[in-house]
């Protein structure tokens, strides 16, 4: 049996949303497969960590008073020991190693690479993209830098960092893109803080919206004629597509709203809200299917991500725009129309998770040299 | 819906329609879609601008409790941002409370104000009032030795049992809200100097016709009008004769 820690909370604004990935289908899968000795690790909105298998049911996260029954738990500590051990100090204290760890945290601390770093210093397999994809895939202006040198179409854009901020040098930047503009802040998800600007009389209060959540901002070009795709992909070193899927809420943004909250009952993610293939035509299926590939493999992603177009309808133009590290739930109303249930989904990433990490075991990270003797200094005692 | 930040707070509003403007704030626990009804009938005569107060709908709470006083300053900075030049406030329910205080102490200066079922007045609801802010503060001593189960069923009770089902919904604005209902505006409103149109509910009983009938004794220039039947949300219930009062006390 492996024992497998689900991480799921943290300080982001989608923190609400990891609980319910983390749950449907991520420990729903696991308990359904069997061989797992599942551990919920949750972090709270603070960065507290708790690790306690009266999470293992979603009901607990439905308590209004979870956070208070949380805080009269012992908090969890870690140790880096050749792996990952949970520790629960004091004096009954109790320890567990940890084979894998399975994040399913979205946004902020959890999806930009950072608890991805935190896990390779601790030298435990975990599943998902790795730290450098994670953090290129979080920053809206990285990855359209890195697809643009790949040869991959994305929209014009322009990005400024707070501390640079200065209105006239902006605008005249932005003076060179065509109206509407989309305003976003960089780092964040599910449309928090993304203004639409019809004219350039609205963008510099656009921009201050954007910095109000964000040190770094991207303006873009907004695509005429707009359908907007999704593509989720799993695999490492050889990528598996899923279907082509396009939402069809009135917005036509992919908002959380819509995914979470429209009326799905228990799965998770609401599966009327989405076209499951696209119905773009087969030309340019084909075209989307190629550019995500080519975009999961310039962003080095592995294990799972998703990749989100724009296409222009009136002349079939495809712009990639941004790729999603932990596509919430998985994205498994997807994959099951592709034939692959979410048991089958989780497993497949425990297996490519340790797949990764032994190519990675297998590299050659230190090696000796003479270098300490040869640096001048006072000679030991 | 658009989005601005105003004194370091992300507020969502809706600025829609030509003509003059129309500034609305709306009630306690609300959002600016109370006015939706009213909107249709009114947008196509004038530029009607309505926002979520923070704390309330797409707003941001602001991180301290806060008074009337501060929403009227709030409310102050945010059209000045948008660069609104004149205007008439309509204000419904804790809306008419803050454009009472805003305009009673200058800081808001409109043409004209249209006070729908406003609460600010202490009257028999003092009472009330001071129970809840005794509940809030002894509360916490006095429900010690009780579990945290027993004791959130406890306060709810007692809440309820004076009425106070605002400051159960509170949530994170409980302190403000209290701050809110602690004070008696009726100074404020002696000093408003411009216009003002009062639209009540005959049947309010959250702020009841009273308070109507006492403003209009405070606000010099000001004309109350009573809508039969209808309660507390008056311009949802009788949007059709709330709009042409307003209609017609703006192009007097």
């Amino acid at each position: 049996m492996k024992t497998i820690a689900v991480i799921f909370g943290g300080r982001s604004a989608e923190h609400d949303v990891s609980i319910i990935t983390a749950h449907i289908p991520v420990m729903q899968s696991l308990h359904a497969a069997g061989g797992f000795d599942v551990w919920p690790v949750y972090i709270t909105k603070v960065g507290d960590w708790y690790a306690d298998k009266a999470m293992n049911d979603f009901a607990f996260f439905k308590q209004s008073n979870y956070e208070d029954i949380l805080k009269r738990k012992r908090k969890v500590r870690f140790l880096f020991d050749n792996g990952l051990k949970f520790i629960w100090p004091g004096l009954l204290e109790s320890k567990i190693k940890i084979d894998i760890v399975f994040p399913a945290m979205h946004g902020t601390y959890g999806e930009d690479g950072s608890l991805m770093g935190l896990l390779r210093m601790a030298k435990v397999p975990f599943v998902g993209c790795d730290m450098a994809a994670s953090a290129v895939a979080m920053d809206k202006a990285f990855t359209k830098q890195v697809l643009q040198a790949e040869g991959v179409p994305v929209v014009p854009f322009v990005w400024c960092t707070k501390s640079d901020w200065s209105t006239s040098i902006f605008l005249e930047k932005s003076a060179k893109l065509k109206y509407p503009l989309f305003v976003k802040p960089v780092h964040l998800g599910s449309s928090i803080g993304i203004t639409k600007v019809k004219r350039q009389s609205e963008l510099e209060n656009a921009i201050e919206v954007a910095f109000h959540y964000d040190n770094k901002v991207l303006v873009e070009e907004g695509v005429e004629n707009l359908i907007e795709v999704t593509l989720p992909i799993t695999g490492n070193d050889e990528p598996e597509l899923a279907s082509v899927e396009r939402p069809l809420n009135k917005t036509g943004f992919f908002d959380f709203k819509d995914k979470y909250l429209s009326g799905g009952k228990g799965s998770g993610v609401n599966s009327e809200y989405s076209e499951i293939p696209a119905k773009i035509g087969d030309e340019l299926t084909k075209q989307v299917r190629e550019l995500g590939r080519k975009t999961y493999k310039a962003l080095g992603c592995s294990g799972i991500a998703r990749v989100d177009f724009l296409i222009d309808s009136a002349t079939n133009k495809i712009f990639v725009n941004e790729v999603n590290t932990l596509p919430g739930s998985l994205y498994h109303h997807n994959w099951r129309k592709s034939g692959i249930s979410s048991v089958e989904l989780v497993i497949k990433l425990v297996k490519l998770a340790e797949e990764r990490f032994e190519d990675e075991q297998n590299l050659i990270h230190t090696f000796s040299s003479s270098i300490l003797q040869k640096v001048g200094g006072p000679k030991a005692q | 819906m658009k989005a601005a930040i105003v004194n370091n707070l992300a507020v969502e509003y809706i600025d829609e329609g030509k003509g003059p403007i129309l500034f609305l704030l709306h009630g306690w626990g609300d959002n600016l879609h109370t006015f939706d009804s009213l909107l249709a009938k009114l947008s196509a005569s004038f530029r009607v601008v309505r926002l979520d107060l923070p704390g309330f709908g797409g707003s941001e709470a602001p991180e301290e409790s806060w008074g009337v006083e501060e929403y009227a300053y709030f409310v102050k900075s945010f059209i000045e941002k948008l660069g609104i030049p004149s205007y008439i406030i309509i204000g419904h329910s804790f809306g008419g409370r803050i454009a009472i205080k805003g305009v009673g102490i200058g800081l808001l200066k409109p043409q004209k104000v249209v006070l729908i079922s406003a609460a600010g007045l202490a009257t028999n609801r003092k009472v009330r009032n001071q129970l809840l802010r005794l509940i809030a503060k002894i509360g916490k001593i006095a429900l010690f030795p009780f579990s945290s189960d027993v004791k959130e069923r406890l306060r709810l009770k007692l809440y309820r049992k004076v009425g106070g089902e605002d400051y159960i919904h509170a949530g994170a604005l409980k302190e403000t809200f209290l701050r809110v209902i602690g004070e008696d505006l009726s100074p404020a409103a002696q000093k408003i100097n411009i216009p003002a149109l009062l639209i009540w509910g005959e049947k309010d009983t959250a702020t009841p016709l009273l308070n109507g009938k006492r403003l209009e004794e405070l606000i010099p220039d000001s004309t109350l009008e009573v809508l039969e039947g209808a309660g507390h949300f008056v311009h949802q219930e009788k949007t059709d004769s709330v709009a042409a009062l307003i209609q017609a006390f703006i192009s007097q």
